[in-house]
């Protein structure tokens, strides 16, 4: 199996690198921009934006599911279209049943190369024609290392031609700025004194952000985040159900559909169709659900207090007034309205949590592109091959 | 060279504290947590130089010697030590790695914990948070192939001495 998926990543890589090739020839000589490019590389879904240097318009703007699949050498013809041998993103979820599925990333950071670097493709495949080079600012888990930075390097090396890693929850704080309304008296600028919760999938990270970006001291992180939640859920749903057959894929699938943290939420039920010997059982698995998200709940809040107290006496009145609740966590049904309640219900006094919403992943791109506009030359590591 | 002198047999044990907290307390302040910082000075260095100084029977002004004396040898040393790491691991680096000295060998990058920012840049200073960024990674790297807490231990020799020596500086 697994030297069919090398194969087919062979080939698949050769394709890619004909189309890019073919796309790069096609621009010569008609332009000779730079593109700047914003990532937001996450686990489930990367957001990517794109503009040209110098330009403030920005010329793409996609979110793709971060999913890749290899269609098996016994597929038969006409089935895949174009009779590709490796499908991406959405395409990838349309004919799952056809393909070997692979999240080439986990927990945020890349835990399948071949697959990375075929996806990093793709994503370069998405971007205008015409381009003399691409620059591209990735952004990276706050709790990431060096060996996930290399990886992430690796990946995308003669993808782009230059390339820099910049921590998610900057790249969330600048892009959810809007630097159009800082005159405005009554906008509240989100990076003068605010708390952000980031948590994705792998990790959650707790972050001051106080006019500046937050140093070693300004941070929280901890392995507990979206995966961690998944796997409660599973494990309760096999202890209750052990003949069920549900996989961590389908639970994902349930947590974003049903995911709640306040018991009024609850008030539709989180029923899972599963099938067992071929025939579908209806599973009711609310409870589980709202355990595995009570858990991270509890976590978030824990980091958020320890967090508090760190913070400048002086500056958490205020503080408190702009908890943000960023990455995919944040979806989850009355998770900013519960942390507040626990907050509130722990002494602390006026406080207001708000919730990026499903926006997070554009404004980590779009700090992205922000940073990537900055950048000096000295800032870009060149990729070989780029 | 000699920097110790005999003191009563329960001295050593304090003096020891004193020399672990000052060296940790340089070695936080170069990789700017300052908090961790402040409460060793600010906390945990005072009471045990208040006690070590009551009981350890040196007169007041050899005390402030002695402490005065390991502070600035502690700092230099801390300060050398940062120094020699960054020389010898950016020398290690460009060789194994053929001449690039940002590449990081998979088995060190492994041992690395999060890269984050020793100190602080405004919001509005992009360019200054890409400098720190980098300074940061290359930080992260030479802890990562040579953690300054063990190399440090030669420090902890010095001062403390070997085999139960009684701690306490020459006045």
């Amino acid at each position: 199996m697994k030297t069919t998926t090398l194969k087919t990543a062979e080939k698949a890589t050769e394709s890619i690198n004909a189309t890019v090739t073919i796309k790069n020839n096609e621009s010569t000589g008609i332009t000779s921009t730079t593109l700047l490019v914003g990532l937001d590389w996450g686990t489930n879904t990367s957001s990517l934006m794109a503009k040209s240097q110098g330009d403030a318009a920005v010329r793409l703007s996609e979110q793709i599911p971060t999913v890749v699949g290899f269609v098996p050498e016994n597929v038969l013809e006409g089935i895949i279209p174009n009779n590709a041998t490796v499908l991406f993103g959405r395409e990838a979820q349309k004919y799952k049943l056809h393909v070997n599925t692979v999240r080439p990333l986990k927990g945020g950071v890349i835990d399948d190369l071949s697959a990375a670097s075929l996806f990093a493709q793709h994503l370069r495949s998405r971007l205008p024609a015409g381009v003399k080079e691409v620059r591209a600012v990735i952004g990276m888990p706050a709790s990431s290392d060096l060996a996930a930075r290399e990886n992430a390097r690796t990946a995308v090396q003669g993808v782009f031609n230059k390339v820099i890693f910049v921590p998610e929850p900057f790249l969330a704080a600048l892009g959810f700025r809007d630097e159009t309304r800082l005159s405005e008296v009554e906008y509240k600028d989100p990076v003068l004194n605010s708390l952000y919760v980031d948590i994705g999938a792998g990790s959650t990270d707790v972050c001051l952000v106080q006019g500046h970006y937050p140093t070693v001291e300004d941070q929280l992180s901890a392995p507990f985040a979206g995966d961690a939640v998944d796997q409660i859920i599973l494990d309760g749903i096999l202890a209750n159900y052990p003949d069920c057959g549900v996989t961590l894929a389908r639970v994902r699938e349930l947590k974003e559909k049903f995911s709640f943290v306040l018991a009024d939420d609850a008030a539709t039920p989180a029923v899972a169709t599963v099938m067992v010997a071929g025939k579908p059982v209806k599973l009711d698995v609310t409870r589980q659900v709202g355990a595995g998200c009570q858990a991270l709940l509890d976590k978030a809040f824990e980091m958020t207090r320890e967090l508090i107290t760190r913070a400048d006496p002086d500056s958490v009145n205020e503080l408190l007034q702009n908890v943000i609740v960023t990455g995919g966590g944040s979806l989850i049904k009355g998770f900013g309205v519960a942390l507040q309640t626990r907050l509130l219900e722990e002494g602390f006094e006026n406080v207001r949590v708000s919730v990026l919403g499903e926006n997070y992943k554009d404004y980590v791109a779009r700090g992205a592109l922000k940073v990537a506009g900055q950048a000096k030359d000295r800032h870009w590591q060149t990729l070989i091959g780029g | 060279m000699s920097y110790l002198s005999a003191a009563p047999a329960q001295i050593p044990h304090l003096w020891d504290e004193i020399v672990h907290s000052t060296i940790e307390a340089c070695i936080l302040r170069k990789e700017g947590r300052e908090r961790e910082v402040a409460g060793l000075i600010q906390e945990k260095l005072p009471t045990l130089i208040r006690r070590w100084s009551s009981t350890c029977g040196l007169s007041p002004e050899t005390c402030k010697r002695n402490l005065r004396a390991l502070f600035q040898r502690v700092q230099e040393g801390v300060e050398m030590g940062f120094i020699h790491r960054r020389l010898i691991v950016d020398e290690i680096c460009a060789r194994l790695s053929g001449g690039s000295p940002k590449a990081v060998p998979a088995a060190v990058a492994a041992e690395s914990g999060p890269i984050r920012l020793r100190r602080r840049v405004a919001i509005d200073d992009v360019s200054g948070m890409l400098d720190a960024m980098a300074e940061a990674e290359l930080e992260t790297r030479r802890e990562a192939i040579l953690p300054m807490r063990p190399a440090a231990s030669a420090l902890i020799h010095l001062f403390t001495g070997a085999e139960n020596s009684p701690a306490v500086l020459t006045a």
